[in-house]
């Protein structure tokens, strides 16, 4: 066995750098042992108790960064090096970029950038709404991807927006593609003739990836935040959206996609509509429908039927095509809820979803309203009631993981697993639990390795409920494309080897458990 | 132009050179002094100096003198107005209500923090994180400290701390200063005497680290980062969601720095009321 120890003289790096790195070592399959800590004597004696304190070591100061490990033999020594050297090099660079591609302002990156038209805006709430009038005042279109911006600052730069011509996106806002470009978490997906407007970034990634998955493509998607269609914004930009969409002559088909929107919003949509010739898809989801009635816009009860009602229009063809096709698949849904349903015990009887993504979490909830009049959420709709503790499951449960709760200190649960993973153990821990239902979204800003990340929880979960002698169900959609940079193929047929129920779209996905919680009442 | 939002109630004249270099922080030292300057969403504190449209990677020098500074050729006058107070003042201590919000702040600790924080002294479940031998070391350290602790024997438990653990600043610097912390403010809420207690705390846990030694000696003299100070607040005059919220903003500092200071500060005032 070989200790290794490797100082890094007066190189200072952030502490999340340094646990970063840290945990990157550990995770390396061939080091046995491992430490990455600065150089004061106290850490020096703790390496020598842990028997990785090496001769080099010995010489560091407070202010050297100290990395010890152990493994097997020099190649694998060599080896280790190499790959900590590279992330030594990449936590540099992230850290300490600099020169003119690094600017401090706007103003300095509009003059490295004179031609750009659109700023993208992620700094703390409470500065955002500034550097968003900023780059309005600069003629800017803005997408504001920081929260915590007050609603009066959204309505003043919404205004302001409008008049000027301009959109702002946001605030909160954590998906679009412009002009094919995806911005923040996005997908790689066709281009098309199939514009969006969307107050919801999940909802946004799910239709935009199932129209490229069917062979059509997106012209434009403009997310407008959440809280656009409430009362207090009254819709602004998602107005506006829809105005753009159909003005835009590379659109043909808009699709409209929603939380559900105050009345007076509802009320406007469809008055806006009223003047569009172009065919129009809405999805709000929780919306009650009767208020579309005699409007121009064909509801779509789920983001997947809005999706291929898209396609369906795109291509031309017979809509009723796609509520039989939408039949036809429920029906092989219930046919494999019976099969599974069939292989778990009599006492394992409760849902418990969990979601990163906010708008799948409402969508479950929807299709599950009237399954049982005991199902919960940290993020309750319509009939569902809200969790007591959010850590703590009650009977059939459906939670956001997305959720502030659950994010504040930590990144969001498309890149950092590690919350979910935790659940998903709570949950198979749980004799009652009959099915867990999961999603994965890939694309920009998700975790670039989902893989690494959940198969081996899902191992731990065949642990579990072999060993108490139960089977457990385990259900996941993959939101994503062929294209995206994870590839959903790829990502898909990883899950199915290790058994997992891998639905086309969260909609698919829901049914299946539905179905299955209901074979088992 | 540099636009100057606050600067601290602690900084101390003289010439200054790049000690680190950040994103949005850059460390600045003159022997043993330091001043850090940072962007807004760092906050204040007493060595800080919050500014708006600064190159981070272009500040080369910082001069201080008594009514303004000088980062690389741009002078900047200080405005009384801004300058950010470092101290917490109490005017109506509520027992009760503080103990109610110290229950909420440990369990937001608990629920919010890294798995390799400190907060495994508060929850024995997340001793689990701790795998390799330095981590299952540093747990055995930290509890025989705290046993010290428990008998009265505070700077043998310091000296078990001192210095380990993750981080630019470690772990266990992060709970000493936590702990320094509430013995202040205990001195403050029930004005009682720990001036003994926090010089010998501070003479035991100072080390050959300029840069940790500046955290600690800013926490002996009771002086606050604004981030804590807003979770000090929220603490004694607010309810559970704000105490949420500021726990929440604390430990997004570094990744466990803010949540060990936050533990080293609850046994600060648990251990020393009991």
């Amino acid at each position: 066995m070989i200790v290794t120890g490797i100082l890094k003289r007066g190189e200072y790096f952030d502490s999340v750098s340094l646990m970063l790195i840290a945990k990157k070592i550990s995770e390396l399959e061939i080091v046995l042992d491992s430490a990455a800590v600065m150089g004061t004597p106290e850490n020096k004696s703790m390496l020598q108790t842990s028997g990785l304190l090496t001769d080099e070591l010995q010489n560091a100061d407070d202010i050297d960064l100290m990395i010890a490990y152990k493994c097997n033999s020099q190649n694998e020594s060599d080896l280790i090096s190499k790959k900590i050297n590279e992330f030594l090099k990449k936590s540099d660079n992230t850290n300490k970029s600099s020169g003119s591609l690094n600017p401090s302002s706007l103003e300095s990156a509009l003059k490295i950038l004179p031609d750009a038209n659109l700023a993208m805006i992620s700094v703390a709430g409470k500065y955002a709404g500034d550097e968003a009038m900023k780059a309005l005042q600069n003629g800017l279109n803005v997408m504001l991807f920081s929260d915590n911006v007050s609603v009066e600052k959204e309505i003043e730069l919404k205004q302001f927006a409008k008049e000027k011509g301009l959109f702002v996106m946001g605030p909160d806002c954590g998906t679009a593609i412009i002009n094919g470009v995806p911005l923040a978490f996005a997908n790689v997906v066709n281009r098309g003739n199939i514009g969006i407007a969307a107050a919801s970034g999940t909802g946004l990634q799910e239709v935009s990836c199932l129209i490229s998955n069917s062979g059509c493509g997106i012209s434009q998607a403009i997310g407008t935040g959440g809280r656009d269609v409430k009362k207090d914004v009254g819709g602004i930009m998602f107005l506006e959206g829809i105005k753009a969409l159909a003005e835009d002559k590379n659109t043909g088909v808009i699709l409209l996609i929603s939380k559900p929107p105050a009345d007076e919003v509802i009320i406007k949509i469809i008055e806006v509509v009223k003047k569009i010739e172009k065919p129009i898809v809405g999805v709000f989801l929780n919306s009650p429908i009767e208020l579309f009635e005699n409007s121009k816009i064909t509801i779509a009860k789920t983001l997947e039927e809005g999706a291929l009602l898209a396609v369906a229009y795109s291509k031309k063809e017979n809509i009723e095509k796609v509520f039989q096709k939408i039949n036809k698949r429920d029906l092989e849904l219930k046919a494999l809820a019976e099969k599974e349903s069939a292989k778990v015990n009599k006492n394992q009887i409760y849902l418990r979803a969990l979601f990163s993504g906010g708008t799948f979490c409402d969508e479950t909830q929807m299709i599950f309203q009237n399954v049982d009049k005991d199902v919960f959420s940290n993020t309750p709709v319509g009939r569902v009631k809200k969790l007591k503790d959010i850590w703590k499951s009650e009977k059939h449960t459906i939670i956001d993981l997305g959720d502030d709760e659950f994010t504040v200190g930590r990144p969001h649960p498309m890149i950092d697993y590690s919350t979910r993973n935790k659940r998903i153990l709570a949950e198979a821990n749980d004799p009652e639990t009959a099915v867990i239902l999961l999603d994965i979204v890939l694309g920009y800003g998700s975790n670039m390795d989902p893989l690494a990340e959940i198969i081996p929880v899902l191992n731990e979960v065949k642990k579990i409920t072999s060993k108490q002698k139960r089977y457990l169900p385990v259900i996941c959609s993959v939101t994503g494309t062929e294209k995206d940079p994870q590839n959903r193929t790829t990502v898909a047929a990883a899950l199915s080897a290790e058994e997992v129920l891998v639905m086309d779209s969260n909609a698919a996905a829901s049914k299946l458990a539905k179905f299955l919680i209901e074979k088992k009442r | 132009m540099i636009k100057l939002v606050s600067f601290g109630d602690d900084l101390v004249k003289g010439t200054y050179k790049v000690h680190s270099r950040f994103n949005e922080v850059v460390n600045f030292c003159s022997g043993s002094s330091f001043v850090f300057i940072v962007n807004n969403s760092i906050g204040g504190g007493p060595f800080n100096i919050v500014a708006d449209d600064v190159k981070f990677s272009e500040l080369e020098n910082l001069v201080i003198t008594e009514d303004h500074f000088q980062l690389n050729d741009e002078k900047i006058f200080f405005e009384f107005s801004k300058r950010y107070d470092s101290k917490i003042k109490v005017m109506n201590f509520d027992e009760k209500k503080f103990f109610q919000n110290l229950d909420h702040f440990e369990k937001a600790l608990i629920d919010n923090s890294s798995g390799k924080s400190l907060t495994f002294l508060l929850d024995e479940s997340r001793k689990k994180n701790f795998k390799s031998s330095y981590e299952i070391e540093l747990v055995r350290r930290f509890n025989s400290a705290l046993e010290c602790f428990t008998s009265s024997n505070f700077v043998e438990g310091v000296k078990l701390i001192k210095g380990i653990g993750f981080g630019l600043t470690p772990s266990g610097d992060d709970f000493i200063s936590g702990f320094l912390l509430a013995l202040n403010c205990l001195q403050k809420f029930y004005a009682v005497d720990y001036s003994e207690l926090i010089r010998h705390i501070y003479e035991a846990a100072k080390g050959n680290n300029a840069f940790t030694n500046a955290f600690l000696l800013a926490a002996k003299n009771g002086y606050l980062f604004e981030k804590f100070k807003n979770l000090i607040h929220s603490i004694l005059y607010s309810g559970q969601n704000e105490i949420l919220e500021n726990t929440r903003t604390l430990i997004s500092f570094g990744e466990t720095s803010g949540a060990d200071q936050g533990v080293g500060f609850l046994f600060g005032i648990k251990r020393n009321l009991k």
